[in-house]
């Protein structure tokens, strides 16, 4: 089973994705806070990581950053889903090591389409 | 004597009213705690249910909830409303309309005090409710509180129904701002081309200019002779000058003459400079050499927004600003700018 990792601060969001991802089979652990996301990402690396951009203890770019500097998560997919709709936030997020992008208000439908093409191709 | 028996009194009585008055304070802060505990209990107890019926299906339990569990799915779905759409919103405004959620906020539209009346509008245009839109438009247009006309403004352009844009340019004048308009139109989208189109030819000037704006913003291709028209021929400066920056926005080639008319000295700075903006995002090439004359005039936004577009027009526009370059003076400084910015 693949195990993803959905950081999200937003209770109701995380608590929506962690469910509908869950549901679709996966084996899903939630973060509120990213600091201890990335801990347990490097301890035991994920298949993929969903993660919000905007979050007050540490922004979703640095996450993907630090993630990206780690050789275990180099190379891990990370699907950004956030509010940030611009195109500069777009260009930010590919920038610091996105894989895909989804904005705010979102279809979990769609959402979970896009980690299972994104997972099928890294198969 | 009197004074010494009623002086005594007076401070017990005092006293016994501050004492009780702390007493009512402090048990109205318990009670109040004690509700509040129990409707984040309540939230935290329906929000799995809730979020099952989102990526699921749990309707019946939650269409039947009652007391505090009942206010927290109400809650819950409120806010999920702005975040999630597709079927996930199709699922939360049904469960909202079959709870009765959407029909009380439709009445407090219209009966209801200043802020109930703008918590409804919120709601019921994250509901995306056209059933709405009449009663919206009423409040936007009538003479309620500034605050309340932009949040029926907000509303009417997450509902998306094209027919409140002329309203909202009209509003413009009212109070509501031209970003909260501009916004609310943007997000009705393509459906709101045609009617900016005949603002732009027959509205008022903050209306003409703001749907000049927005045809822009919107990535109206088809709106390239209307603006065309409006850089040539519009009396308001303002509106020539919104006109401009979309027609470079949306690269439209039949607005190249009138932009080229507009680098004139008869026209505004603001106009010139927009003109030649224009110009160099839509990289027309034939705009070269009006736009080299305009890197010597000596109104510095003129100037510069004259190199910027230069260096925006390939090899030529380049050769043309380096050639600037070596001639010194203000224009070299101009070009050399403009070359810094585009490396």
């Amino acid at each position: 089973m693949k195990r993803l990792l959905v950081i999200e601060d937003d209770v109701d969001i995380r608590e929506l994705v962690a469910f509908k991802l869950t549901q679709v089979g996966y084996e899903v652990e939630a973060f509120e806070d990213p600091r201890e996301a990335v801990e347990a990402a490097l301890h035991q690396p994920p298949d993929l990581v969903v993660l919000d951009i905007m979050m007050p203890a540490m922004s979703g770019l640095e996450v993907c950053r630090r993630l990206r500097a780690e050789p275990a998560t180099a190379v891990t997919p990370i699907v950004m889903l956030t509010a940030k709709a611009q195109e500069a936030d777009v260009e930010r997020g590919f920038a610091a090591g996105a894989t895909d992008y989804v904005v705010k208000p979102f279809s979990p439908r769609e959402l979970v389409s896009r980690v299972d093409a994104i997972l099928s191709r890294a198969a | 004597m009197l004074a010494e028996r009623i002086l005594p009194a007076v401070a017990t009585a005092l006293g016994a009213l501050l004492g009780a008055l702390c007493a009512a304070t402090a048990l109205g802060k318990l009670l109040r705690s004690a509700v509040e505990t129990r409707a984040e209990r309540a939230v935290t107890r329906m929000r799995p249910r809730l979020v099952q019926l989102v990526a699921g299906n749990e309707g019946e339990v939650l269409l039947h909830g009652r007391g505090a569990d009942g206010r927290a799915v109400d809650r819950l779905a409120t806010e999920l409303l702005g975040k999630v759409r597709g079927e996930a919103h199709a699922d939360l405004v049904a469960m909202l309309e079959d709870r009765g959620v959407l029909a009380r906020a439709r009445r407090r539209l219209r009966r209801g005090h200043g802020a109930g009346r703008a918590r409804a509008a919120e709601l019921l245009g994250a509901a995306h409710d056209r059933r709405s839109v009449p009663e919206l438009l009423g409040l936007l247009r009538g003479r309620r509180r500034r605050e309340i006309r932009s949040v029926a403004a907000r509303a009417l352009g997450r509902i998306g129904d094209p027919v409140a844009v002329p309203a909202l340019l009209d509003a413009l004048g009212h109070g509501v701002t031209p970003r909260t308009v501009a916004q609310a139109v943007l997000q009705i989208g393509l459906p709101a081309e045609e009617r900016l189109r005949r603002e732009l030819l027959s509205g008022g000037a903050p209306a003409r200019a703001l749907a000049a704006r927005v045809l822009g913003l919107a990535g109206a291709v088809t709106a390239g002779q209307a603006l065309a028209r409006a850089i040539a021929t519009d009396p308001d400066a303002e509106v020539r000058v919104s006109a401009a920056a979309s027609a470079g926005r949306l690269g439209a080639p039949c607005a190249v003459d009138a932009l080229l008319d507009a680098l004139a000295p008869q026209r505004t700075r603001a106009e010139r400079a927009a003109a030649a903006e224009a110009l160099g995002r839509m990289s027309v090439t034939g705009a070269a050499e009006p736009l080299t004359r305009l890197v010597g005039e000596p109104d510095v936004a003129v100037a510069h927004a004259a190199a910027c577009a230069l260096a925006r027009l390939g090899p030529d526009g380049r050769a043309r600003l380096e050639a600037l370059d070596d001639a010194g003076g203000l224009p070299a400084e101009h070009a050399r700018e403009a070359l810094r910015r585009a490396a």
